[in-house]
C-alpha cells in the first residue's frame, strides 16, 4: 500500500513540486491551497499517513490546521519559510513531528517524512521491487524466493536507493546517508558497493549511472 | 584650552615686564635724583664753609704773624672746628690735624677717585660730581677740598654725608616696586583669568557640543544670544545641527523605508528561488514523464518571469525612494484629455474582460497640477487592480473633480481587515490567486509613493462583494 501523503501549500509551484518529489518515488499525494478547503476535505477524507503543511496560509493557518489534523491521528511536518525560533518552538510545541524551513532541500524533506512515517509505524514491512522482495524488518533480501546475502553496508545502501527511487542520489548523499554524519573519506567507496548490489540482485540495468551526478534506482511505479 | 594659555602667558608676561621696567626706572630715577640733590646742597654748604674757613684763616694769618705754630695750629683747628662741627676732618700736607668724626677716612684713596675725576689738577681741587663710598655698612658721600699753595698751608678736608637713609629708602622702594609688580601680575592675572575664561566658555561649549553632534546626539543648542562673532558662531552651529538633524532624520526615515523594503523582498525572493531550485532539482535527478518535465519547466519558467516583475516593479519603487521629490516634474493637466490617454492604454486589459470604463471629468475644463508621467502610472495600476477584482462585463468608473481622481469597481471587494495594509509593499489579500495572476504585490506600494510623493491623500473605501473606490485627494 501507497502511503498517502497530504500536502497544504498556498504557492501553487511549491505544492507542485512537492507532489511531484512525492509521487516520484512512490506516495500518493493530495494537495490542497487553502486552509479552509483542506479542513472541510479532510474532515471527510482523513486516511492520510503524514502531512506537509505551510504555516502562512489563506483561510486556516497552520496552527489552527494543527490540531484538527492531530484528530484524526496524521502526524504534521510544518515546511514554512518562517525562520524565527519562536514560530519553530511554538509548532513544536503544539505537536508539529517536524519543522522544516524554506527553502528546503527536497531531499531533506523525503528523509524527514520518512523518519515520521518510521516512528508511526507505518512504513512497509516489505517492499517488493519486480521480483525482489526486502523484509526491513529481518532484513532479509530474496530474488524469486531465493535468499540473497548481503552485507550490512550494501543492505543499508540498497535501502538509500529502495526508499528514493527513481531519484537521482550523489555520492556523497548516498555516504551521508550510510554513514550518518558527514564523511570525508573516498567517494569511491560507494561505486563498490554499488557494484556488488548490481552483481547480487542483477541490478544492473535497474541501478543507472547518471553522469556528473551519482546512481539512480529506475522502477516504475 | 591651548588657545586661553598662550593669551594669558603673553598678557602676563607683557604686563610683568613692562611694569618692573618702568618701576625699577623710576625706583634708579628717584634715588639719583635724591643723592644728587643732597649732592648739591651739601655742596654748597661746603664751599659757604669753605670759605668761611678761608676768611678765618686769613685773620688767624694777619693776627697771628709772630706767634707760636702751636698756638697758630691750635686756632687753626678751632677755626675749623667752627666752621664745621666736628663733621669734617682736616689734614694738612696729607697728615690727619684734626678729625671731629666718628670715621676715619684714607685720604689716599680719596686723593686717586678724585684725581680720576679731575685729571690731573692738584690744586684746588673741588669736586661736584657725588662720590661715594662705602663704610662700615654705612654709605657716605664724601666731599673733598684741597688747597696746595705754595706760599701758604697746603690743608685737605674732607667731609661727609651719611646717606645710608637714602639708599636704604631706594632699596625699601626697589623691593616695594618689586611686590608691587607681583601684584599688579597677580592682579591682572586673576581678571585676565576670569575674562579670559568668560571669552573662552562659548568656545569651549561650542566644541563639546561638536563632539557631542559627531557622536550622534543632535539635539544639543549652544548659546547664541547677543551680537559678538562668538554668538555668531553659536548660531551658525545651531542652524548647522538642526540642518544636519534634518537630513539625518529623512536619510534614516528613507532607509529605514528601503530596509523594511529589502526585509518584504528578501521574503519575497525565498517562494520562488525554492521553486525554481526545487524543479530544477527534480528535473537533474528524478525520472519524470515528459509531461511532467514539461509542468516542471513551465513552472520553472513562470517563476523566473515573476522575479524579473518584481525587479523591474522593485527598480520603479527603489528609484522613486530614492529620486524622491528630484524627478517629480508638475505640470498643469488639462484633466479630460488626461483621462482620455488613460483610457487608451488600459483598452487592452479592459477587453480581456470586457469591461467598460466609464469617464467622468467634473467640471470639463478642470485643470490639476501633478507629474503626468507618475500619476498615468497610479491611474493605470489603480484599474489594472479593478479589472482583477471585476468579473466579466461589469463596469469601472474613472471620476475626476475639483477634489478628487477616483476609480470604482463593481467587484468584489477588500475584506476589512486587509484594508489597512493593502498598501504596503508585497501585501497581497489573495495570495495565491493573485500570484496566478501574475501580481507581485507592489502596486498599491507604488501608488502610494506616488501619492505622498505629490502630496496627495490615498483613500481606498470598499465593501466586500460590491466594490472597491480608490480615491487620489488632491
Amino acid at each position: 500500500m501507497k502511503a498517502r501523503i497530504l500536502v497544504i501549500e498556498d504557492e501553487m509551484a511549491i505544492n507542485d513540486l512537492l507532489c511531484m518529489n512525492l509521487e516520484a518515488v512512490g506516495y500518493e499525494t493530495v494537495g490542497y491551497l487553502d486552509g479552509n478547503d483542506a479542513s472541510e476535505r479532510v474532515a471527510q477524507d482523513h486516511e492520510f499517513q503524514c502531512a506537509l503543511v505551510d504555516i502562512m496560509l489563506p483561510g486556516k493557518d497552520g496552527y489552527t490546521l494543527l490540531p484538527e489534523l492531530k484528530k484524526f491521528g496524521i502526524p504534521v511536518i510544518f515546511l514554512t519559510a518562517k525562520a524565527d525560533v519562536t514560530s519553530k518552538v511554538k509548532g513544536l510545541k503544539d505537536g508539529a513531528e517536524d519543522y522544516i524551513v524554506k527553502p528546503f532541500e527536497m531531499l531533506e524533506v523525503m528523509v524527514r517524512l520518512e523518519k515520521v512515517l518510521d516512528r508511526y509505524g507505518t512504513a512497509p514491512k516489505q517492499i517488493q521491487i519486480d521480483d525482489v522482495i526486502i523484509d526491513t524488518v529481518s532484513h532479509i533480501v530474496t530474488k524469486n524466493g531465493e535468499e540473497i546475502y548481503l552485507k550490512p553496508m550494501e543492505y543499508n545502501c540498497l535501502m538509500v536507493f529502495v526508499k528514493n527511487p527513481n531519484k537521482a542520489l550523489t555520492r556523497s548523499q548516498i555516504l551521508q546517508e550510510l554513514w550518518k554524519e558527514e564523511f570525508c573519506g573516498e567517494t569511491r567507496t560507494v561505486d563498490a558497493h554499488v557494484g556488488r548490489i548490481r552483481k547480487k540482485l542483477s541490478w544492473q540495468d535497474k541501478i543507472k549511472t547518471i553522469p556528473r551526478i551519482g546512481y539512480r534506482l529506475e522502477v516504475d511505479l | 584650552m591651548k588657545l586661553f594659555t598662550k593669551i594669558f602667558l603673553q598678557v602676563i608676561c607683557v604686563v610683568l615686564l613692562l611694569s618692573s621696567g618702568i618701576f625699577f626706572y623710576t625706583t634708579y630715577r628717584w634715588k639719583n635724583q635724591s643723592i644728587q640733590n643732597i649732592n648739591s646742597y651739601e655742596n654748597s654748604r661746603f664751599q659757604t664753609n669753605i670759605s668761611k674757613f678761608e676768611n678765618m684763616l686769613m685773620r688767624i694769618k694777619s693776627k697771628t704773624q709772630d706767634t707760636d705754630d702751636k698756638i697758630r695750629e691750635k686756632m687753626i683747628i678751632y677755626a675749623f672746628r667752627q666752621v664745621f662741627h666736628d663733621s669734617a676732618v682736616l689734614y694738612q700736607d696729607g697728615k690727619e690735624q684734626y678729625n671731629g668724626t666718628k670715621y676715619e677716612f684714607d685720604l689716599q684713596n680719596i686723593r686717586n677717585l678724585t684725581k680720576n675725576k679731575h685729571d690731573g689738577f692738584e690744586n684746588d681741587i673741588y669736586c661736584d660730581k657725588p662720590l661715594i663710598s662705602k663704610t662700615n655698612g654705612n654709605v657716605f658721600l664724601l666731599f673733598y677740598f684741597s688747597r696746595y699753595s705754595s706760599t701758604d698751608m697746603n690743608y685737605q678736608i674732607v667731609t661727609y654725608k651719611d646717606i645710608t637713609g637714602v639708599q636704604k629708602q631706594s632699596q625699601t622702594l626697589f623691593y616695594q616696586a618689586g611686590g608691587f609688580t607681583l601684584f599688579l601680575v597677580l592682579f591682572v592675572g586673576f581678571f585676565l583669568f576670569l575674562t579670559l575664561r568668560k571669552i573662552m566658555e562659548p568656545l569651549t561649549r561650542l566644541k563639546e557640543a561638536a563632539v557631542s553632534v559627531a557622536n550622534g546626539n543632535y539635539e544639543i543648542k549652544v548659546p547664541s544670544e547677543g551680537k559678538t562673532e562668538l554668538a555668531q558662531v553659536g548660531k551658525s552651529f545651531n542652524l548647522m545641527t538642526g540642518k544636519v538633524r534634518e537630513q539625518i532624520e529623512k536619510l534614516s526615515s528613507v532607509n529605514k523605508a528601503q530596509r523594511q523594503l529589502l526585509g518584504s523582498l528578501a521574503h519575497e525572493l525565498k517562494t520562488p528561488m525554492t521553486a525554481i531550485i526545487g524543479y530544477a532539482d527534480t528535473l537533474l535527478t528524478v525520472r519524470l514523464s515528459p509531461k511532467r518535465q514539461e509542468i516542471a519547466l513551465d513552472y520553472i519558467r513562470n517563476e523566473c518571469r515573476r522575479l524579473s516583475r518584481l525587479s523591474v516593479k522593485m527598480l520603479e519603487l527603489t528609484g522613486l525612494y530614492e529620486t524622491g521629490e528630484a524627478e517629480f516634474v508638475p505640470v498643469e493637466v488639462q484633466m479630460n484629455q488626461f483621462l482620455e490617454d488613460v483610457k487608451k492604454l488600459v483598452t487592452y486589459r479592459l477587453q480581456e474582460k470586457k469591461i467598460c470604463l466609464e469617464i467622468h471629468c467634473n467640471p470639463e475644463e478642470l485643470r490639476k497640477t501633478f507629474d503626468p508621467d507618475l500619476m498615468m502610472s497610479a491611474v493605470t495600476n489603480f484599474i489594472d487592480n479593478a479589472v482583477k477584482a471585476s468579473d466579466e462585463n461589469s463596469k469601472i468608473v474613472l471620476e475626476a473633480t475639483q477634489n478628487h481622481l477616483s476609480v470604482q469597481d463593481y467587484g468584489k471587494g477588500i475584506p476589512e481587515e486587509d484594508l489597512k495594509r493593502v498598501t504596503e509593499a508585497f501585501y497581497m489579500v489573495d495570495k495565491s490567486r493573485s500570484r496566478v495572476k501574475g501580481s507581485v504585490g507592489l502596486g498599491l506600494a507604488l501608488c502610494q509613493k506616488i501619492a505622498d510623493i505629490h502630496g496627495f491623500q490615498l483613500e481606498i473605501t470598499s465593501h466586500l462583494g460590491k466594490g472597491t473606490i480608490v480615491s487620489v485627494l488632491w
